[in-house]
Order: C-alpha cells, then sequence, then structure tokens
C-alpha cells in the first residue's frame, strides 16, 4: 500500500471549524487533507463509469468532504486526484499564492454555486405521409425559426441570471442543450435568482433544470503552477 | 417549468474532476499512476462537455 497527502480544498485557518478535519495550516490558510491510499486511484474505469463504479465512489468521496469543510468556511476545492508530496509541500502550496488563495476566498465567501441546463423543446413529430412537399419545406423553416428563436431565448435567460449572480460561466454544449451554465449566488439572493429563473424560463416555455447548491467548483479557476 | 434533480454523476464528474484549482509542480506527487489518472480523466471530460 503506498500512502499519500490528498487535498480536497483550501480555507481559511479556522481551528473551531476544522476541529473535525486533518488540517495544515499556513498564515491563515489552511489545507484540508487526508492520507489515502493510491492504489484505490489506479486502474479506474473511465470510460463509462457508472453509479457504483471505483470512480464514482472516489468522486462522492471527494465531493462529501469539500461540501462538509463548505457547510462551515469558505472553501476553493482543488481538482480531484490532487496528491502532495507531504506536509511540508502543503505548507509551500499555501505560501506560493497566500494573497491570491485569500483574495479568492472572500471572492466566493457567503455564495454558492447553481447549475442551470436548459434544452430545447422536443419538435412535434410530422407525419411524412400526409404531408405535401410544399407543405414540408413550410414545416421545416417554421422549425428552423422556432430553433433559432429558442437560442435567442436561450442567451437571454443567461444574460438575465448573469445579471441576478455575482459571477457566471458558460459551458460548450451541443445538441438539444441551448444552454449549460452555472452561477455564483449570494446566499441572500437566492430566493430571488431561483424565482427568476422560474419565471423567465416558464413564460419562455423552455425546458429548464437546475443542480445545486454546489461549493464553488466553477468558479476557482486558480492555478499553483509553482512553489 | 425548471425541475430541481439531484445532481448527477455526470454534473459531478463534471465539477470535481474538471473544475477547482489546479496545483502543478514539485509539491505535487508525480507518481505515474496518479497523473495518468488525470490525463484518462481529461480524455473522458471531452464527451462530458466543459468550457475548455
Amino acid at each position: 500500500m503506498s500512502l499519500g497527502l490528498y487535498a480536497y480544498v483550501i480555507t481559511r485557518d479556522r481551528p473551531d471549524s476544522l476541529a473535525g478535519f486533518r488540517s495544515i495550516a499556513h498564515r491563515g490558510l489552511a489545507l484540508v487533507v487526508a492520507e489515502v491510499d493510491l492504489d484505490r486511484f489506479t486502474g479506474l474505469d473511465l470510460d463509462e463509469p457508472t453509479e457504483d463504479s471505483r470512480l464514482a465512489v472516489l468522486v462522492r468521496e471527494h465531493d462529501a468532504v469539500v461540501r462538509a469543510v463548505f457547510q462551515l468556511e469558505p472553501v476553493l476545492p482543488l481538482r480531484f486526484g490532487t496528491v502532495l508530496d507531504g506536509a511540508d509541500a502543503a505548507v509551500r502550496l499555501l505560501g506560493a499564492r497566500h494573497e491570491e488563495a485569500l483574495a479568492w476566498l472572500d471572492r466566493v465567501d457567503g455564495r454558492r454555486e447553481w447549475g442551470l441546463r436548459v434544452r430545447a423543446a422536443a419538435p412535434e413529430p410530422v407525419d411524412l405521409r400526409d404531408v405535401s412537399g410544399t407543405a414540408y419545406l413550410a414545416q421545416r423553416r417554421r422549425r428552423l425559426t422556432a430553433a433559432e428563436d429558442a437560442r435567442r431565448a436561450a442567451s437571454a435567460v443567461h444574460r438575465a441570471m448573469t445579471s441576478h449572480a455575482a459571477e457566471s460561466t458558460c459551458r460548450d454544449h451541443a445538441g438539444d442543450l441551448l444552454l449549460e451554465a452555472a452561477y455564483l449566488v449570494d446566499t441572500g439572493r437566492e430566493a430571488d435568482f431561483h424565482a427568476e429563473i422560474h419565471r423567465l424560463t416558464g413564460e419562455l416555455g423552455l425546458p429548464a433544470e437546475i443542480t445545486g447548491p454546489w461549493p464553488p467548483y466553477s468558479f476557482t479557476k486558480l492555478e499553483f503552477a509553482d512553489a | 417549468m425548471p425541475e430541481h434533480n439531484a445532481a448527477s454523476l455526470v454534473d459531478l464528474l463534471d465539477r470535481v474532476v474538471h473544475r477547482g484549482a489546479v496545483v502543478r509542480g514539485d509539491v505535487v506527487i508525480t507518481l505515474a499512476g496518479v497523473e495518468l489518472i488525470r490525463l484518462d480523466l481529461r480524455l473522458l471530460l471531452i464527451g462530458i462537455g466543459g468550457d475548455r
């Protein structure tokens, strides 16, 4: 068995909050860590991870630790699979981007991430046997226009929700997905944020899925390149 | 109307594996196995979608 120091999140060094965790502190920052058996991370099934795959189990464990800290303090989640070369390395990591990490913690403090996915409504099926060539073309034009309208509506939803959020980020999307976005929202403004999503997507007739609340995974774009 | 769904595995993988602070350099263990996970997961996530 080979052991490694797995790092979950950077947070503020608050000994009361972090009592239940193993953490390494340095100048007001703390890194929440655990000794892990690295053998658990080898040979994962990456092609089609199922709900009960080892990868899914590890990822859920990672998420559980991040969330447990997130309930108590603002967090900067580290990417899955971050294993450090011991406690000294952890201190060097915290020292390397000290000011930057503190600034990022202020930035996400009191805020949670919400995901929003908007799909195109499924088009009504056409029975080609009953449709003349002209009618078919007219219908096809109507569909293309409707698809363009739906894309525009989804962009409008994203703009509106961005104005209700502290930060937003839009992912690439394909197929019937019109919008795949994440928003960092002040906890005090969440009720308004959700009311606005319901109102807008309801008005526009767009099927929407909300996920969250999440720790600020999508809003921790920080790189510790060197230490 | 929007639906509140339990986070799917895809949403979770997208965030836990593809987002978050990245640590490079000599503080990180360069065990071949762990580095390999990283590379493989990057490939995996191409199929999941994200702003890369």
